[in-house]
């Protein structure tokens, strides 16, 4: 005999800090061997673990090994014997712990269960065809999701564990015979050299994994669908799946990236071109128009075509703001109604849209207090920032930014803005690729998916602006 | 690829946009006071003549291929000539920056700006160069390379606008040969962009196939300077000398566009990002100069030198670019032709004696 089954159980529970959801269970068998169960009752599927665990457990009528023990339960999804110090890092998970007196090892019983909501079609990555189904909280889940679209053994799922309490799961997924090694490895170097204290969602390491985190532009993709995903690693980036968090993430990440959407696949290649061009001219309406519509009104009205001049001259006749400030709060405004209507329970959206759009808006032009172009204006660029909805955030700082700049320097000054921003943006790598590619540096072959995109029969290669292992997609 | 290194389509776009420098606004008035129509022909000469110095490039790169332009004047000629070799390209960089400045500054003070100070200009011109000087000549090289296209189309559309003007082939052989020349030599100071390329070769991928592109896109820019050259002259004819924004009149004054609104406004912003991707090269140049100049002081040293120097003669003396211009056509066409032809002689001279030992 080993050890006592019940004080066993309690040293464990002790050091579970006596926590109200630990379980502990001693029960005999038929064969009247006693045996120790401790598990989280708030981690495990209670009805599998009294119909699957205990009801043959106890119909043992002979005196058993924990292998013996572990050939009754195979039918269970995860049994495997673990060592006394692997008890406790188990017991946490949510699998429950078995032990009999008569040995030193342990059974570890995988019947894990917690609420996860079902995979659904996120609300900022959807499709009109396409697949619908989107990541969810649950990390099985997701690796279920993308294993689904890999029926091969290239598919590598490596394991890691960060954060020092949370001791969160985190998968790392690439194919094998695509993905760059030095890619893999770096980015598996990069999480295990996390040090903090719990990684929540997806986005705590984002910052860890990118190599300017002070940077406005995002240099790690998240996605929420398992189909984009997939294409991704198809050709030859690493995804990085984190337990909690329905955003998985990917690198290389390029800025070509922001404009491309997986229903761009899905429809012809003609009109996912199309779409493209839509989204570049709405991510400059969203950035440069207030900004060139108050630096035309300040600085260039001699450059504005004269019935255009005519018509801003007489809407904005009287107004009690410079057109800098009119622009600047306008826009709070429709920040703060964003920002209200995000956080505003759903059956009062629609009294926020009346007060926003009517009470605020309508009556803010009649009373002279704002003009009519500047509200179109605003509007426009604001509704435009959601052409290229991951990155309307980031957007609407460089509105502000482009903002200040058109009103203080005038044309000039966007243009320089411009040319700074870009020449930043060429400054970037994302694990070796160039953050602007295909465009600077120009890499010919992958233009075929930038802004005109050609049919996928063509796409013959796999992306040449990061490190692939094999350029070869299809012949 | 070293991370420092700018490929070869990356080079040609470079050598492409610094081509547009001084020769897209002002020029086209000032030559037609020396030679009328004829400056067509300046302009096809000097062009050609920049070609020629583009090969001497291509040539000594391929004979040196890892060594600096000063590494080569140095083992050559010795450290003294470089280095007064270089004073004398860093004095000539300084004076072309100058010019772009002036003449941009001129035209948006006319075109664009009617209530603003030159602070803005200033400030501007000077943010955008010092930050890219700092990140360095690649994401340079990538951001012109990033808005190429952009700019060429914006250029052709100009040009293209500018066809519903043309009136006839503007009348040429109407000066002297003396007058051409005259001419030519005189407004020296508008070529000669290519120096930065000798000055940065250390710093470029050089194969035989991007030779051909770079010769390629340099080719094309300098078609679409003597097509622009030829509009211009064929639309304004004897009152070109009063137009003094060449690429931006030849569509303003068409009272068939005038109706749509203000297409200028594509050639406004082509000359602007054209004025500060030159700008910016040219105070990346200025700052390799003086690194081999002042070996011990690093990069910023060699931009706050920039900038405050620059900052004294706009502010404190005041130079507009008449004075700019008059002291391009008294001085610099001395300097100009030493530094634009001779030396680039002097270089293909060494390419003579076969490889340098050290490089190979």
């Amino acid at each position: 005999m080993f050890f006592n089954i019940e004080k066993k159980l309690q040293d464990f529970k002790k050091e579970l800090n006596d926590s109200m959801d630990v379980s502990v269970k001693v029960i005999e068998t038929l064969g009247t061997q006693k045996i120790g169960l401790i598990y989280l009752k708030s981690m495990i599927d209670n009805q599998l673990f009294m119909e699957g665990v205990c009801k043959p457990l106890t119909l043992t009528k002979q005196v058993c090994s924990l292998d013996e023990f572990k050939s009754k339960l195979i039918n269970l999804a995860d049994v495997k014997i673990i060592k006394e110090n692997e008890v406790i890092e188990n017991i946490v998970k949510g699998t429950v712990i078995l032990c009999i007196e008569s040995e030193k090892q342990f059974l570890a019983i995988d019947i894990q269960k917690y609420p996860a909501r079902l995979p659904a079609e996120p609300p900022t990555s959807a499709v009109i065809q396409g697949p619908r189904e989107g990541f969810v909280e649950d990390i099985k889940t997701n690796i279920t999701l993308i294993r689904r679209k890999f029926y091969t053994k290239s598919l590598v799922l490596k394991d890691l564990h960060v954060g020092k309490y949370s001791n969160t799961h985190i998968v790392l997924a690439y194919i094998k015979g695509i993905a760059d090694k030095k890619v893999v490895k770096e980015v598996e170097e990069k999480l295990k050299q996390i040090d903090i204290d719990g990684i929540i969602d997806s986005h705590y390491i984002i910052e860890f994994l990118e190599k300017r985190p002070q940077s406005l532009f995002k240099q790690v993709g998240s996605i929420e669908k398992p189909d984009i995903v997939a294409a991704k690693m198809l050709e030859g980036r690493v995804a990085i799946i984190v337990d909690g968090s329905p955003i998985v993430l990917t690198v290389p990440f390029l800025f070509l990236e922001e404009i491309q959407s997986s229903d761009d696949y899905y429809n012809s290649h003609v009109y996912g071109a199309f779409i493209r061009i839509v989204r570049i001219i709405g991510l400059l309406i969203a950035v440069v128009l207030p900004a060139s519509y108050i630096s035309l009104r300040i600085f260039h009205f001699n450059v504005t075509p004269i019935k255009f001049l005519v018509t801003i001259t007489n809407t904005t006749k009287g107004l009690p703001f410079t057109p800098f400030f009119e622009m600047i709060f306008i826009s709070l405004l429709f920040q703060i109604l964003y920002e209200v209507s995000l956080r505003l329970p759903s059956y009062l959206g629609l009294a926020t849209s009346i007060v926003g759009a009517l009470i605020l808006g309508d009556t803010g032009v009649k009373a002279g207090l704002i003009s009519p172009p500047g509200v179109i204006i605003v509007a426009l660029a604001k509704i435009a920032l959601y052409t290229v909805p991951e990155q309307a955030y980031q957007l609407s700082l460089l509105q502000y930014l482009f903002l200040f700049v058109g009103g203080s320097l005038g044309m000039l000054g966007i243009v320089g803005l411009v040319v700074y921003l870009i020449t930043y943006m060429a400054s970037i790598d994302s694990y070796g690729a160039p953050y602007l590619a295909p465009f600077a540096p120009r890499v010919r072959k992958d233009l075929k998916d930038a802004i005109l995109m050609d049919n996928v029969r063509n796409m013959k290669t796999r992306p040449q602006s990061f490190a692939n292992k094999n350029l070869t997609r299809q012949k | 690829m070293s991370t420092k290194t700018i490929s070869p389509r990356q080079t040609a776009v470079l050598a492409s946009i610094m081509l547009f420098a001084n020769k897209i606004l002002v020029l086209p008035s000032l030559l037609y006071n020396f030679a009328k129509a004829d400056s067509i022909f300046i302009i096809i000469l000097i062009l050609l003549a920049e070609m020629g110095v583009l090969f001497v490039f291509f040539r000594l790169k391929r004979n040196f291929p890892n060594m600096s332009f000063y590494q080569i004047l140095a083992t050559k000629l010795g450290v003294f000539v470089a280095k007064t070799f270089y004073f004398f390209i860093l004095t000539y960089i300084f004076y072309k920056i100058l010019l772009v400045y002036n003449v941009s500054y001129m035209y948006f003070r006319v075109q664009v700006y009617l209530d603003a100070t030159f602070y803005i200009f200033v400030f501007v011109f000077l943010l955008v160069c010092n930050t890219s000087v700092f990140r360095g000549l690649r994401p340079i090289a990538r951001c012109m390379e990033f808005f190429y296209f952009f700019i060429i189309a914006c250029f052709v559309f100009c040009l293209l606008l500018s066809i519903a003007n043309f009136n006839k082939f503007p009348i040429v052989f109407d000066t002297s040969i003396k007058n051409i020349f005259l001419g030519g030599f005189k407004h020296l100071f508008c070529f000669g962009d290519f120096i930065v390329l000798f000055l940065i070769m250390d710093k470029i991928e050089l194969t035989k196939k991007g030779q051909w592109q770079i010769f390629r896109y340099v080719s094309f820019a300098m078609v679409l300077i003597v097509v622009l050259y030829i509009m211009f002259y064929s639309i304004f004819n004897y009152t070109s000398f009063v137009h003094k924004n060449a690429v931006s009149d030849i569509i303003t004054f068409s009272y068939r566009f005038t109706d749509l609104g203000r297409l200028d406004m594509v050639a406004i912003i082509t000359v602007m990002f054209l004025s500060l991707f030159q700008i910016s090269v040219g105070v990346y140049a200025f700052c390799e100069c003086f690194k081999q100049l002042f070996p011990k002081l690093d990069l910023f040293y060699g931009v706050i030198t920039f900038d405050l120097i620059f900052l004294s003669l706009i502010l404190l003396s005041s130079l507009d670019y008449l004075q700019v211009i008059n002291l391009g056509t008294l001085i610099v066409p001395y300097f100009a032709i030493v530094l634009q032809y001779v030396l680039p002689l002097i270089c293909l001279l060494f390419t003579f004696g076969g490889r340098n030992e050290k490089d190979s």
